[in-house]
């Protein structure tokens, strides 16, 4: 026997959001925010808030990445970022979490530079992987292997990098990318993989 | 649409190794050909390592190191968040380091020895059953006096989920389900098992499309006396297991039937979820009707699902098939444009998915079709939502089971339609021998031939009709559109050519009507798929 199956319900599902079968679009939702709708702007920071603190987590030195911190920096980010929205045009900007992204990337350097100034630190270059205590991204998969992949990954053309992004750095389920990308599931699959074939050109000639 | 010979297939390749990496699936290195692309390979090695990488910083994230943390190990599992609980059971999401996958753990809360081995053994037999619509096991172990099995993470919603979201399933919808779940149970109980919990609940409806049937092997530890238990379930248990029968095939083809007739209509057979009065109710035949409930059903979906809810186990289906062959005697089409109302093509993909049509007059009679991809490895299915792109190379694998006619025609969505099948000078022409399995266009001259993209577009729709005689209105259809393309007639897109010059071919509109117009007959099928253009590639 495997278990009472009528005691297992919910049965093995991953939800998003409230709705179990697609996300309502992020587009929709900034529609929504931008027309004075508290209940979206809570959606947003909920779909937002664990997949940007999880890249997060990733991406901060030893230092400032315990979990406190990790969760201010974002909540910091995302609520600066919704204050301003009028400041984010998708038209030139590509998806709303490509630009939280870059939001996040900023307060990250910031949030090393304030590190590298306190007693005992060390001043550096503020770019990333120059750091004495690197981010863990950089601890698992190494700093040379790291620069190609986001040199690789610049030459791209934007809506490909945000797939990759989203789908290989944030952990995104395709509904949730597709909810960001205003797109179906399975589009976003194959999109994905073909955005994958285009990044292994770039990264397959850097390691050549 | 054209068709050449195959070129230049490595793109698939590729494609199909970063599909599996972006799935977080595992990539056999050994089976891809390492003979040319190497710089792509290379990448795509690089990439399959990114990737973990940052698989791995998601899982360290998500697991704060808190006191209170619920995060454990279950052997080798690293278990990250509960998913799902109950009374007896918990169910987990897990990242299994050595097939680098997330997995859905169940663990048992009642620890006997009795329980772990029974547990144990019945994962053992469940781990034998691989079947597309049941849900994958990956192994089954005790630690620390907890026996726990590990299965594939179904990333989509039960079926449950989805009438409290949308209210009734359509009938062709339902119809493809009951078919699915009919070759599940066929294939679970050739094992000698029984499901003994099929209920909206433990099927999901994957972000695919697929259904899948979940959460095997409560019945045995089913106790009539203990109403609490069998709560969640009551009303999908059969009259003879509610009398302390013990589960069978003919009890899981009645739930199944409850499963179906909810889905339809919302309601269960039964009014009450009260044990005594349930009991009292199957004694006297005292139930719903699907035909009182929802008027207007298709018959024979009515009939076949009335008949497995029969209170005798005997005056049921004798099998799975059996019920699959009464619920298909309909064309199933599924059109779930509720789920994924985003993507126009997907009421007709899903016939895709299901693949079976069934003739109305004779339910023996199967055909099925279905588009893939040519690749360098083979063919590759083309799935729901699928785009197509310049130069891909399309196939239709036609099955059936008798003699058929088959006509293929294609919609680039300008408005006008090309003859796709038959073709002159390809083998084999109409009609198609039955039992075999046809890779149409066919062979020209001894050698394969397929229908190239040649043409951008924003999509490709096909239709593919198949009758157990020849179509008049579509032979002349054929005829007068290959007078009117001239020498190349019919066999141009074979040629590699693709757009025939302006009327020359059959408009849309009229291909439409004239599809009505056979389809009236009623002994042909026709299936419409839908391909949109990817953007670039």
């Amino acid at each position: 026997m495997l278990g009472s199956g009528s005691a297992w319900a919910p049965s093995v599902t991953e939800y998003l959001d409230d709705n179990p079968t697609m996300p309502e679009p992020t587009v929709a939702l900034i529609r929504r925010i931008r027309g004075g709708d508290g209940s979206a702007r809570d959606v947003l920071l909920k779909r937002y808030l664990p997949v940007l603190r999880r890249w997060a987590h990733g991406r901060l030195p030893a230092s400032a990445r315990d979990l406190s911190d990790t969760d201010d920096l974002v909540q910091v980010t995302l609520l600066r970022a919704l204050n301003h929205l009028e400041e984010f045009d998708a038209r030139h900007t590509g998806s709303f979490l490509a630009y939280l992204r870059q939001i996040l990337l900023n307060q990250v350097r910031d949030e090393l530079r304030r590190l590298q100034r306190r007693p005992g630190g060390v001043e550096l270059d503020t770019e990333l992987p120059d750091l004495e205590t690197p981010p863990l991204v950089e601890q698992m998969l190494g700093h040379e292997r790291v620069r190609a992949y986001e040199r690789a990954l610049a030459k791209l053309p934007k809506r490909q990098q945000e797939l990759i992004v989203m789908r290989m750095e944030f952990g995104m389920s395709y509904p949730e990318i597709a909810a960001e990308v205003d797109g179906t599931p399975d589009a976003v699959r194959v999109m994905v993989a073909r955005a994958i074939v285009l990044l292994s050109k770039e990264l397959g000639g850097e390691s050549a | 649409m054209s068709a050449d010979h195959p070129s230049n297939p490595r793109g698939e390749d590729l494609e199909k190794v970063a599909a599996r990496i972006a799935d977080e699936q595992p990539v056999n290195w050994r089976s891809v050909d390492e003979s040319d692309d190497a710089v792509s390979l290379n990448g795509l090695r690089e990439i399959e390592q990114l990737a973990q990488g940052f698989r791995h910083l998601q899982v360290s994230a998500v697991a704060p190191k808190t006191p209170n943390s619920n995060r454990f190990r279950f052997g080798a599992l690293q278990v990250l968040e509960p998913l799902g609980s109950g009374a007896q059971g918990e169910v987990w999401r897990a990242y299994d380091p050595l097939l680098d996958l997330q997995v859905a753990l169940k663990l048992r809360k009642v620890d006997s020895d009795t329980l772990s081995h029974q547990f144990l053994d019945e994962a053992r037999r469940l781990a034998r059953v691989r079947q597309a619509n049941i849900v994958s096991v990956y192994g089954a172990a005790v630690h620390d006096g907890r026996a726990g099995l590990w299965t594939e993470l179904v990333r989509g919603a039960p079926l449950a989920g989805l009438l409290r979201e949308h209210g009734p399933f359509p009938a062709d919808e339902v119809r493809g389900i009951g078919l699915d779940l009919c070759h599940a149970l066929a294939a679970v109980h050739r094992h000698g098992l029984v499901h003994g919990d099929v209920k909206a609940e433990n099927v999901m409806r994957e972000v695919s499309g697929r259904i899948v049937l979940m959460d095997f092997g409560a019945a045995r530890e089913f106790d009539v006396a203990d109403a609490r238990v069998i709560s969640g379930t009551l009303r999908y248990l059969a009259p003879e297991v509610l009398r302390g029968a013990a589960p069978s095939p003919a009890s899981d083809l009645y739930a199944l039937a409850v499963l179906l007739f909810h889905l339809l209509s919302g309601a269960y057979p039964y009014t009450t979820s009260n044990l005594e009065e349930l009991l009292d109710q199957q004694e006297r035949r005292k139930r719903l009707r699907l035909s009182e409930l929802k008027p207007g059903l298709p018959a024979d979906l009515v009939r076949a699902i009335e008949q497995a809810l029969d209170v005798d186990p005997a005056r049921r289906p004798v099998s799975a098939l059996a019920f699959a062959a009464a619920l298909a005697s309909k064309p199933a089409v599924r059109r779930p444009g509720w789920v994924w109302p985003a993507l126009g093509a997907v009421a007709a993909l899903a016939a895709l998915i299901a693949g079976i049509a069934w003739r109305n007059a004779t339910p023996a009679w199967q055909a099925q079709a279905q588009f893939s991809r040519v690749g360098a490895l083979g063919d590759n299915a083309l799935a729901d939502g699928s785009e197509v792109a310049l130069g891909d190379r399309l196939v239709l694998q036609f099955q059936s089971s008798a003699p058929a006619f088959v006509y293929v025609f294609d919609d680039d969505g300008s408005g006008a339609a090309g003859v796709l099948f038959p073709l002159s000078g390809v083998e084999p022409g109409n009609p198609l021998a039955a039992a075999g399995n046809h890779r149409l266009p066919g062979r020209r001259n001894g050698e394969s031939v397929a229908w190239t993209v040649s043409s951008h577009a924003a999509r490709e729709e096909f239709i593919v009709v198949a009758a157990n005689a020849p179509q008049p209105e579509l032979e002349q259809a054929i005829a007068a559109w290959q007078r009117a393309g001239g020498d190349a007639g019919a066999t141009r897109g074979a040629m590699g050519l693709s757009a025939a010059p302006d009327g020359n071919e059959i408009a849309s509109a009229p291909l439409r009507e004239l599809l009505q117009r056979v389809e009236r007959d009623g002994s042909v099928r026709h299936w419409r798929f839908v391909f949109p253009h990817t953007a670039s590639r």
